[in-house]
């Protein structure tokens, strides 16, 4: 059945319409894309949960009365802020490089998904405003209007990623549109946004923002928590980041299964890659660990678990996987790359998940709080332990695609724009992310240093 | 159809340039506002005005983008490629520019404010030159079909680029000088409010001067465009942007700022009409025609329809925002820029609002 | 806890239980919409059950 896909798709590969020639610096381009995604979609992931978190925090200010939350609320709200500025301008580069980079890939395509951004763009801006609203008018609005102007930022964190996510699932399983003599016909947008991959991807990415953006807020008042700071502002802090954090890792492990099985299905060979697996045979182990040596075509040093791959790809013992081998060697991914980031993601996901279940079952039936400093240290490190999880699996599924752009139907390589002097680029890009990833590091910590008390500081409120 | 999602890249090009242009041009005068003690004030009004809608007002650049990448994706892929050094330039410009505006209200040191504002000024002055030169480039013919078929330097820095990008940058100063003067007005300051009224202007008389003189760089450097531009649609709309602009200076010059804001966006709006009818029927002359840039009929008719769907939920939001910041009720306090810096004390400083 | 969290133990075990199962067995769409809806009340319930301002506002150090 794999098989018969791939010679389907390879009658339907498409040439570029600026000519398919692309350039000499494919890798450089596909690096600079990787740093510029590397840096946007750890923030994206604050734009996905913050909102709900800060806004379940002011419901708590309004339920109980307690001007901690409120101060808490605002304090995070600045945070957010920050960090949406930060999005902005690394989203607007994203856009950029998808023209200065790849200028064959969008005007090919452009017609067949392009009308995807078009909506993020719209999701975006609306978020644009309300964040605006929400920060700015604290005091001045009245309770209850600042309250319900949070409710469209956390929608449109769900809207913006279903668009950007559209797109990629698309990418990686395109419908929508036909091919005839190598160039493309008959665009259907809406088929092609809404393509099959969308929902295990955008329901996985979606859930990893909660996990990222919990754990990561959460460390920093574990962090306080180590230093004996445990008032109720830090205790809420971290509380209410650990549970949406802790109840969203419980789930995610359901939506890798899917995500999984599902792209056995609509790219093989990119599972063969997480996998190293050679080839194609039912009943096929999951290795864990070891080197994908590629001149003997085997997994070395690894520990096989009998069965597992077939199990975990196919809900079946003895399920058919496909093998690397059957795509030529110029169709497959780097496989090293692709199978460590996975195995990473995965190790990572399962740590995070028994963190969660500890935290849970302590909260809910030991009623307090874990007492063991080897938890909250456990927690300090699981917020940049998600971040690895969350790149490690774009590695993952992006690199998992090469050598495609856009699967089976174009290569990265003839995408990709004449230009002969990325490196360039690429220096001058590596520069400009040190300075801002210190810049913000810095900013983040001169507003986490104040006292949570300055942020009551304000006028008197507008009135409920 | 094709027409349709022309019009729209249009409005999203004029919104950019009025809001966006305005955005810029308070970096450019946060540029020129002298040393820290006498500059102070007019940054902090500067840094006062912008908080609440910078980033609304950014938005505005993805979505012209977006609607060319999917409207007109052949154009699109080749201008990119072609003109990949201004856009990248600019690209980065817009990084420092938005980290330096985030990170400036809380400078502890007066060595940090003085880089953080001056990146934050420089960007402000950079961006708006590198779309202005990219506009340049399209317009004056540089930019054939093709991945970088174009000369990468040539097309964007020759006399048009340049004349366009220092338009943009004039411009936005201008644009900006007005809704500044406007805002100082509304926040109780008419100091201030008479030092934007002298830039604002100063930079209308430069602005007007500038784009004269430069129709006669347009003769001898982009015949075509200079051709467009003083015959049927183009004249028109050249001729009523002039007017748009004597008006504007005439309502500055006796204090009204409400209706000067508008007089001034429908000066650069008419413009931007102008630039498109003198290229009319080309999106990138001299080959590339509107009906051969745009894409399918089905991706129109969709891109149409998303837009239409998303305008329903998104001006109402627009509108919220800009009533709310006009009411003044999303004002933060004045607080001249950068005067906290007296001998250093060991802590943090007790920080007013960011 | 509470009374109101006290109904909201059942719930969020009850969601992840029925949301995994389903999640697991079947495959079709329908399914899946099913099992993220179950897994989703699993999560707010969850939510809601631990950060609780009744053993937030505790005192227990």
């Amino acid at each position: 059945m794999a098989d018969a896909a791939l010679l389907t798709l390879a009658a339907e590969r498409v040439t570029g319409v600026l000519g398919g020639a692309g350039g000499p610096d494919a890798l450089v381009a596909r690096r600079m894309q990787a740093l510029s995604l590397a840096v946007h979609i750890p923030i994206v992931c604050f734009g996905i949960a913050f909102p709900a978190m800060i806004l379940f925090v002011e419901g708590l200010y309004l339920r109980t009365g307690d001007v901690t939350y409120k101060a808490l609320a605002k304090r995070w709200s600045k945070v957010a802020l920050t960090l949406f500025a930060v999005g902005v301008v690394t989203g607007t580069i994203l856009s950029f490089e998808f023209g200065l980079l790849w200028p064959d890939f969008m005007a090919t395509f452009g017609e067949v998904f392009g009308v995807g951004f078009a909506l993020e763009g719209v999701s975006f801006f609306i978020e644009a405003i309300f964040i605006a609203i929400y920060v700015y008018g604290w005091d001045r609005l009245s309770r209850r209007a600042h309250f319900l102007c949070g409710i469209p930022i956390v929608l449109t964190g769900f809207t913006g990623s279903f668009w950007v996510l559209g797109v990629n699932a698309w990418m990686n399983d395109p419908t929508g549109f036909g091919v005839v003599d190598g160039r493309v016909t008959d665009p259907k947008p809406w088929e092609a946004l809404l393509a099959p991959n969308l929902g295990h991807e955008l329901t996985h990415m979606y859930l990893a923002g909660y996990m990222v953006a919990g754990f990561v807020v959460a460390g920093v008042y574990a962090t306080a928590w180590l230093r004996g700071r445990r008032d109720l502002h830090h205790r809420a802090g971290l509380v209410v980041a650990l549970s949406f954090a802790a109840f969203a890792a419980g789930a995610q492990g359901l939506v890798g299964d899917w995500a999984g099985r599902r792209v056995s299905v609509s790219q093989p060979v990119k599972l063969a890659a997480f996998e190293g697996v050679q080839r194609t045979q039912a009943g096929a182990p999951f290795t864990i660990g070891g080197y994908y040596d590629a001149g003997r075509g085997e997994v070395r040093y690894g520990l096989p678990i009998p069965k597992m791959l077939s199990v975990l790809a196919d809900h079946d013992p003895n399920g058919r996987v496909v093998g690397l081998d059957s795509v030529p060697p110029a169709d497959r991914p780097p496989v090293n790359v692709v199978r460590i980031s996975f195995q990473t993601m995965v190790a990572i996901g399962s740590a995070l998940g028994l963190l969660a279940l500890l935290f849970v079952v302590t909260v809910v039936f030991r009623r307090r709080l874990p007492r063991s400093p080897w938890f909250y240290r456990a927690v300090v490190a699981a917020g940049p332990l998600s971040l690895v999880a969350l790149i490690a699996g774009w590695i993952a599924t992006e690199v998992g695609r090469q050598p495609w752009i856009v699967y089976g139907v174009m290569r990265t390589s003839e995408a990709v724009t004449r230009s002969d002097s990325l490196e360039i680029g690429f220096a001058f890009l590596v520069v400009v992310y040190a300075g801002l990833t210190v810049a913000v590091a810095w900013l983040l910590r001169r507003l986490a240093r104040r006292p949570p008390a300055t942020e009551l500081a304000e006028p008197a409120e507008a009135g409920g | 159809m094709a027409e349709i999602c022309l019009a729209l890249v249009m409005v999203g090009i004029t919104a950019y340039a009025v809001l966006g242009g305005a955005d810029f041009g308070g970096g450019f005068w946060d540029l020129t506002a002298g040393g820290a003690e006498r500059g102070g004030r007019v940054r902090g009004m500067v840094q006062r005005s912008m908080s609440p809608v910078w980033e609304a007002n950014h938005v505005w650049l993805i979505f012209v983008l977006v609607m060319v990448w999917t409207a007109f994706p052949v154009a699109f892929g080749s201008l990119f490629s072609t003109l990949a050094i201004p856009l990248f330039l600019a690209a980065i410009g817009i990084i420092f520019r938005g980290t330096a505006f985030a990170l400036r209200g809380h400078a502890g040191t007066i060595r940090e404010a003085r880089l953080l504002g001056a990146t934050f000024a420089l960007s402000s002055v950079l961006v708006p030159f590198c779309f202005g030169a990219t506009i340049g480039g399209i317009a004056s013919g540089r930019v054939p079909v093709g991945n970088q078929a174009g000369d990468t330097v040539g097309s964007w820095l020759n006399p048009t680029g340049v004349l366009i990008g220092v338009l943009a940058v004039l411009t936005g100063a201008y644009l900006a000088a007005v809704f500044l003067a406007g805002d100082s007005v509304r926040a109780g300051l008419p100091d201030l409010a008479r030092a934007f009224r002298a830039r604002a202007l100063g930079a209308g008389v430069l602005t007007g001067a500038v784009a004269l003189g430069g129709l006669v760089v347009l003769r001898s450097d982009a015949r075509a465009l200079f051709d467009g531009l003083t015959s049927g649609g183009g004249l028109v709309a050249v001729l009523l942007s002039g007017l748009a602009g004597a008006v504007t200076l005439g309502l500055v010059a006796t204090e009204r700022y409400g209706p000067a804001r508008w007089s001034a966006a429908a000066a650069v709006a008419a413009i931007t009409v102008g630039w498109v009818l003198a290229q009319d029927p080309y999106v990138l002359p001299p080959r590339l025609t509107l009906d051969q840039a745009a894409a399918s009929d089905a991706t129109l008719t969709t891109l149409v329809i998303s837009m239409a769907i998303g305008a329903l939920l998104l001006v109402p939001s627009l509108w919220y925002l800009y009533r709310l910041v006009l009411q003044g009720r999303l004002d933060q306090d004045f607080e001249p820029l950068d005067q906290r810096f007296r001998p250093m004390s060991a802590g943090d400083e007790p920080e007013a609002r960011p | 806890m509470t009374g109101g969290t006290r109904r909201l133990l059942p719930v969020t075990i009850g969601s992840f239980v029925l949301g995994a199962a389903i999640m697991l067995a079947f495959e079709a769409p329908l399914a899946r919409i099913a099992g993220v809806t179950l897994l989703f009340c699993f999560i707010v319930s969850g939510v809601f059950l631990v950060a609780d301002p009744e053993f937030l506002g505790r005192d227990e150090e």
